[in-house]
């Protein structure tokens, strides 16, 4: 595979996490310190707030991607870290496609959920 | 010529896992590069964790409600605090490699003239600002899981 634009596409795809995983964790995990400065987010995990977000177009738009972005970002790190192991190149050909075919298996499942629920 | 023979073209990598925490006379930037290679992992962890915790929603409302008392316990707030800290570190940590790899942060290069400073040291101030930012950020953090 041609490594440097997998690796700059890594480094794309971290800085769109940077900004929307960040958006997502105050949302969901900070709303204590968003209430401090006077944002309520009411209760991000109460079964109402999770249909209202699968509901809306944009915030399905937005999980899909975080999770495009984190998917392969997450997969190619972890890549890197198995070719590190000094696997023969066959056994790292079945590695890279394992990860390709699990990757769109997951983005597939995952993505299913706010659109199926 | 066997060495260049077609089963021997990779490279091994001869301190494998070990060579994460020790390999020789390692400076802070190699064990931070360790704990982003570790929080990366973790994370990736979490985050296929945390799709199939959500495909508790597809059974009903209720399965996923009872789901969210499970987890409304001191031991799983503590568990999501180390993970937002494993996000800080490795989200700063990343943009300090990236900014690094792009350039922006290594300087103009200098003539190697007594006393000599190697580039890790002339860097070191930016390790020292992200690892502030990072200490205040989970200090802040606290607060909403007490
Ligand atoms: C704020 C968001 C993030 C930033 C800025 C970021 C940045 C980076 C950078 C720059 C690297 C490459 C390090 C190098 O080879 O020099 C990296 C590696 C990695 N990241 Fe992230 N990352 C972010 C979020 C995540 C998340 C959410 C995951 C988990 C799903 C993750 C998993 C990994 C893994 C497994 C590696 C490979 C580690 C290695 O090769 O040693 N990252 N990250």
């Amino acid at each position: 595979m041609r490594e440097v634009p997998l690796r700059l596409w890594q480094l794309i795809a971290a800085a769109v996490i940077f900004f929307l995983v960040g958006t997502h964790l105050i949302i969901m995990h900070l709303g204590d310190i968003l209430s401090f400065f006077g944002a309520d987010m009411g209760e991000p995990t109460a079964w109402s707030s999770v249909m209202e977000r699968a509901s809306s177009a944009w915030w399905t738009v937005f999980y899909g991607i975080v999770l495009a972005a984190v998917l392969y970002h997450g997969f190619l790190g972890l890549r890197n870290v198995i070719s590190e192991l000094s696997l023969s190149p066959a056994a790292m050909r079945v590695i890279n496609r394992a990860l390709i075919v699990v990757g769109i298996g997951i983005f597939a499942f995952a993505l299913y959920i706010p659109i199926s629920t | 010529m066997k060495a260049q023979s077609s089963e021997r073209r990779y490279l091994e990598n001869y301190l494998g896992i070990k060579g994460w925490v020790w390999g020789g006379r390692y400076r802070l930037e190699r064990y931070l590069y360790t704990l982003h290679r570790i929080s990366g992992l973790a994370l990736l962890f979490y985050f296929l964790l945390h799709i199939a915790m959500n495909g508790f929603r597809l059974s009903s409302g209720e399965s996923w409600t009872s789901l969210m008392d499970i987890f409304d316990t001191p031991i799983v707030k503590f568990g999501e605090y180390l993970v937002l800290a494993g996000f800080t570190f490795h989200a700063l940590n990343g943009l300090r490699l990236i900014l690094q790899e792009l350039g922006y942060t290594l300087g103009r290069p200098k003539p190697p003239v007594y006393p000599y400073v190697d580039a890790l040291e002339r860097r070191r101030p930016i390790v020292f600002v992200m690892g502030g930012v990072i200490i205040i950020l989970l200090v802040v953090f606290i607060f909403n899981f007490i």
